[in-house]
């Protein structure tokens, strides 16, 4: 990683350049000449080298850079061959190395814009590889030594939910030794899964899980909870979050599943300072319109409320309201994997087309217990796949199916319709049977159990707050799904458990120790380092004509400073850098050029413009491109 | 109209011998094994899931399970142990038990000690019933002087006539069934022509069983010899207890009409077919005692009480043929006499309730298949179409 050069760079010095240009291994050199631009480049003023390698990111290469930078005393560099996802960090790196300051290095691509997209034009290739360095040279010579942005670093979190998601990352982090201020919005902890029975896989106790999570929490004289709360304020950046936290004690209606919390003395607003938040809060399950399957119906019930139901009922004879119970279905897809115009929208116009998930293994965890329990119950489970994807889930479906459960197949286009009962069953199922050769099959029940899934749950106050980003399926979408999986763009905020999207307890409590151990790595450090493009205000040339304000969407980016200017009280602009991403929406509407991005200034633009409209002075232009503006 | 799902018909077939149906998980790797399953006529995977579903007037009309030769080569194939051969064995005797209209098949079916109550029945009754015929005993003398004879007689005539009747049911429920789905009996009588070619088809498959050669095609059934194969041992049974038939026939018609002491080629076709049967018996029972190849690892007391029928016949009829030859007298040669008489009597008054109704099922479901095949060559629309709601 680029570490901060240890020597002053001056920048008035005068520019020495060494321009390296890239065969890579035939790649580049069998399209464009390279040899004949780096002869046209060591004319150009200011280049002092101009050479050319068969492999530049190689050891050789590399320390040819180094080597020239000592014995040519080269203060800027440039290398032209491929993408810089590739290799820019590898020649910033080796830049620095040979001890120059990592930002006085650019990076050209003259191999997927180049050599490749114009394999069959060689001539225009040399030209345009000829413009671009040109243009990397031009903006050289305009060049600053930069240095990385750094922070202090409060070095405490905020863990936003105390379900097993927000007490997992509790834990973790305060088991780290840093402390959390976990805010629950409930008087208990657990969540959801407080209100289950035994969980799958492990056929564990819920209760004890969540007991034992909710212990480590509590007993842990880092951990702050407050219950009956939620996050009133946020403004900050990563490292440097100032939050107030609403305590706001109010009646529950009965006692709430989980671990109780001591209920808060008085309504109050706390004030607390963190580097890093984790968002746990969670999901809510699908709740079906009146009539959607039947729901509303006296036999027909949501999977979570048929777990609650069921618990601690063993053996006998399975009721429902009142009635004798012969036969239970299950509905899979319930509020989930719904298609445009065959299901009726959310309230946001939307359909939820994701899958949940968790609900397969969850169902036929169900209709297993129900045929052990109740061994006389006539069990039917309707889907449209079998998604038990987790290890051991798959269990749940071969026991369920050698247990007698019979499974019917729908497609997502034609689902099942619910109907009254005839003969004294107390409804019906008619179905499209894929496993029947699609004829329709009437299902007599006497229980329906519909297997809902997970929704997004409405925190539009925290995603306005955070300015969290919010994926296609409404819930929150993280930077990166393989690379960055619990971060959000936002840096310092971490997503864990399902307000990331549906997941099992499994998944949640993984993706909860990731986002504690992301958030520790963040808080470990003394101070934050960031990249060095933001923008900077040169407050000499600021008139206070506030016309950037309006144009920053990262709130906090932009400062506005009273200040005085002809006589007259005007607001100038002062960038936080902790917050500006280097986006270059202020520069453009600034009418003095006061605003500059570091490494991407208005004079390095004009300088690279002029290299791309003349390329090398002197140096004839060839290629169709030259050919057809001649003719 | 949507068929409605019955758990309790899974539960009623188990004890028809169909006991794993519901791990099925529909794979079709039953169907895509069967040698015999094709083109309109696919099975066992679809019947396995209407036994699953409980779609009893779907499969009531299906007359695919007499299609069907049970080489078992889909049980052994079946990822989930859930017997689709067994299912297919189970079904014809549901299908047994559905054309019975007395509900006696079902009884002995459910419940096998019904079924041995009912086998000693008959015979008692047609035991006492024999012994008036020609009332020679001490026994039957000291008998008839509380029950008349002609009560007996009578009595016995109504049975058989009431078994006829359900002979006559059995096969008009069966018709009535599986042409269902293809416009009905009507639908046959339009098509003569196919008929007749399907009736020669299912005479040619009768005489030959063609299609069992398609059977059990596995490296196993290659290794074993020709005539232990299931096939001929099938074909031999069959041949023998058709000889035998026919021999018992001729011999009725020339000693008790012709009044002649014995017809030399009843007895040659007699002998002969006995001893094609005894064979093909005793191959039988053997292979089902050991319980090795995979048509013969589940056993039903149906199965048995066949083969054991055919069994005793077989060899009390050649101790008959002895005494006859060497003039034989005695008591033992009588009893041998009225248990070879009763027990042939109680097989063909009993056919409908018992596995040997295949004979005729089985002929009938293989005639339907064969008219459906020649009625959709030639271009008549009566194949499979969706089975009508019952």
């Amino acid at each position: 990683m680029i570490k901060e050069t240890a020597q002053p760079q001056a920048a008035s010095e005068e520019p020495r350049i060494g321009v390296y240009i890239c065969r890579c291994g035939g790649n580049i050199s069998d399209v464009v000449d390279v040899e004949a631009v780096a002869t046209a480049m060591q004319g150009v003023a200011g280049v002092v080298a101009a050479k050319v390698n068969t492999f530049m990111c190689s050891d050789p290469g590399q320390a040819l850079i180094a080597e020239d930078i000592r014995n040519e005393r080269l203060n800027r560099v440039v290398v032209a061959s491929c993408s810089p996802f590739l290799h820019e960090l590898t020649f910033r790196t080796a830049v620095n190395r040979g001890g120059l300051n990592p930002y006085l290095y650019e990076h050209v691509n003259i191999r997927e814009q180049g050599s490749w997209a114009h394999h069959s034009d060689p001539a225009g290739a040399t030209s345009k590889a000829l413009r671009m360095i040109s243009a990397a040279v031009g903006k050289l010579r305009h060049a600053e030594p930069l240095d990385r942005i750094r922070l202090s670093n409060n070095r405490q979190a905020l863990v936003l939910g105390g379900g097993i998601a927000g007490l997992k990352a509790a834990a973790e982090l305060a088991g780290k030794g840093i402390p959390v201020i976990l805010v629950e919005s409930s008087s208990s902890l657990g969540g959801r899964v407080a209100s289950l029975n035994e969980v799958y896989p492990t056929e564990t106790d819920a209760s004890d899980l969540v007991k034992k999570l909710a212990a480590q929490v509590m007993n842990h004289p880092l951990v702050r909870v407050y219950s009956q709360a939620r996050l009133a304020a946020l403004s900050g950046f990563l490292g440097n979050f100032d939050i107030t936290i609403a305590v706001e004690p109010k009646a529950e209606a009965g006692p709430a599943p989980g671990v109780p919390l001591p209920k808060p003395a008085k309504a109050e607003e706390v004030r607390a300072a963190v580097g890093a938040v984790i968002i746990a809060t969670g999901f809510d399950p699908y709740a079906p319109r009146d009539g959607e399957f039947g729901h509303g119906g006296p036999q027909v019930t949501t999977l979570p409320e048929f777990i609650r139901e069921l618990r601690g009922r063993r053996n006998g004879e399975l009721q429902w309201n009142g009635r004798p119970v012969r036969s239970v279905g299950f509905l899979h897809c319930v509020g989930s994997r719904q298609i445009e115009g065959v299901h009726a929208p959310q309230a946001d116009g939307k359909v939820n087309d994701y899958c949940s998930r968790t609900c397969c293994t969850a169902i036929l965890q169900q209709a297993l217990d129900v045929k052990r329990r109740f061994p006389q119950v006539n069990v039917y489970d309707f889907h449209q796949d079998i998604r038990t994807y987790g290890r051991g889930h798959e269990d749940y479906y071969r026991n369920a199916s050698t247990a007698g459960v019979v499974f019917l197949r729908y497609h997502g286009d034609e689902p099942p319709a619910v109907g009254p009962g005839t003969n004294g069953a107390s409804l019906t199922v008619r179905v499209k049977d894929w496993l029947t050769f699609g004829e329709e099959v009437d299902v007599p029940l006497d229980l329906l159990v519909l297997g809902v899934g997970m929704m997004p749950r409405n925190i539009r106050d925290l995603i306005e707050l955070m300015k969290l980003p919010v994926g296609a399926d409404r819930f929150l979408q993280e930077v990166h799904p393989k690379l960055r999986p619990v971060e959000v763009s936002v840096n310092g905020v971490l997503l864990a458990g399902t307000a990331q999207g549906p997941m099992n307890i499994e998944e949640t409590l993984a993706a909860a120790s990731a986002a504690a151990s992301k958030a520790s790595i963040l808080l470990g450090r003394e101070s934050v380092e960031l990249d060095p493009f933001v923008a900077e205000v040169d407050a000499d040339q600021c008139i206070g004509c506030e016309r950037c304000f309006p144009e920053c969407a990262y709130t906090g980016a932009l400062v506005a400073e009273a200040a005085t200017v002809n006589g007259q009280a005007v607001k100038k602009a002062r960038v936080n850098p902790g917050l500006c991403v280097g986006c270059g929406a202020c520069v453009a509407v600034c009418p003095t050029r006061a605003i500059d991005l570091k490494g991407w200034t208005l004079s390095q633009f004009d300088a690279m413009v002029d290299g791309l409209v003349a390329g090398v002075p002197g140096v004839e232009l060839k290629g169709r491109e030259h050919a057809r503006q001649t003719h | 109209m949507a068929s409605r799902a019955n758990p309790d018909l899974a539960k009623d077939l188990a004890r028809f011998g169909a006991s794993g149906v519901l791990t099925c998980f529909n794979c079709g790797n039953c169907t895509a094994v069967c040698p015999l399953s094709e083109g309109d006529s696919v099975f066992p995977r679809k019947l396995v899931r209407y036994v699953q579903l409980g779609l009893k007037e779907r499969l009531v009309q299906m007359s695919e399970p007499w299609l069907c030769y049970y080489c078992g080569e889909c049980s052994a194939t079946c990822p989930r142990e859930a017997g689709p051969g067994e299912t297919m064995a189970a079904l014809r005797r549901y299908a047994i038990a559905s054309a019975d209209p007395s509900g006696l098949a079902g009884l002995m079916y459910r419940r096998p000690l019904a079924a041995v109550f009912l086998t000693l029945l008959v015979a008692v009754v047609l035991g006492l019933f024999l012994t008036t015929v020609h009332p020679r005993h001490e026994f039957s003398d000291w008998l008839f002087r509380w029950i008349p004879y002609e009560v007996i007689h009578t009595v016995g005539m109504v049975i058989s006539g009431v078994l006829g009747l359900f002979l006559l049911a059995g096969v008009a429920n069966v018709l009535r069934r599986y042409t269902a789905g293809s416009g009905g009996l009507g639908g046959l009588l339009r098509s003569p022509g196919a008929m007749l070619v399907a009736a020669q088809k299912t005479l040619g498959e009768m005489a030959t069983m063609r299609r069992h050669a398609h059977c059990g095609d596995t490296e196993a059934e290659a290794a074993r010899p020709w005539y232990l194969a299931p096939r001929w041992v099938h074909a031999s049974i069959m041949w023998g207890f058709l000889g035998l038939f026919g021999a018992t026939l001729l011999d009725f018609l020339f000693i008790y009409f012709l009044s002649w002491t014995a017809f030399p080629p009843a007895r040659v076709l007699g002998t002969v077919s006995g001893l094609v049967m005894l064979y093909g018996v005793s191959v039988s029972l053997y292979q089902r005692g050991q319980g090795k190849a995979n048509h013969l690892k589940q056993s039903v007391l149906a199965d048995w009480w066949l083969l054991g029928f055919l069994f005793v016949l077989a060899d009390t009829g050649f101790w008959l043929e002895l005494a006859v030859t060497f003039r034989w007298q005695g008591t033992v040669n009588d009893a041998v006499l009225l248990i070879h008489t009763v027990m042939a009597m109680e097989l063909v008054l009993l056919v409908t309730l018992t596995k040997l109704a295949h004979a005729l099922y089985r002929p009938l479901a293989l005639w339907l298949h064969f008219f459906r095949q020649a009625a959709t060559a030639s271009g008549l629309n009566v194949a499979q179409a969706q089975p009508a709601d019952a």
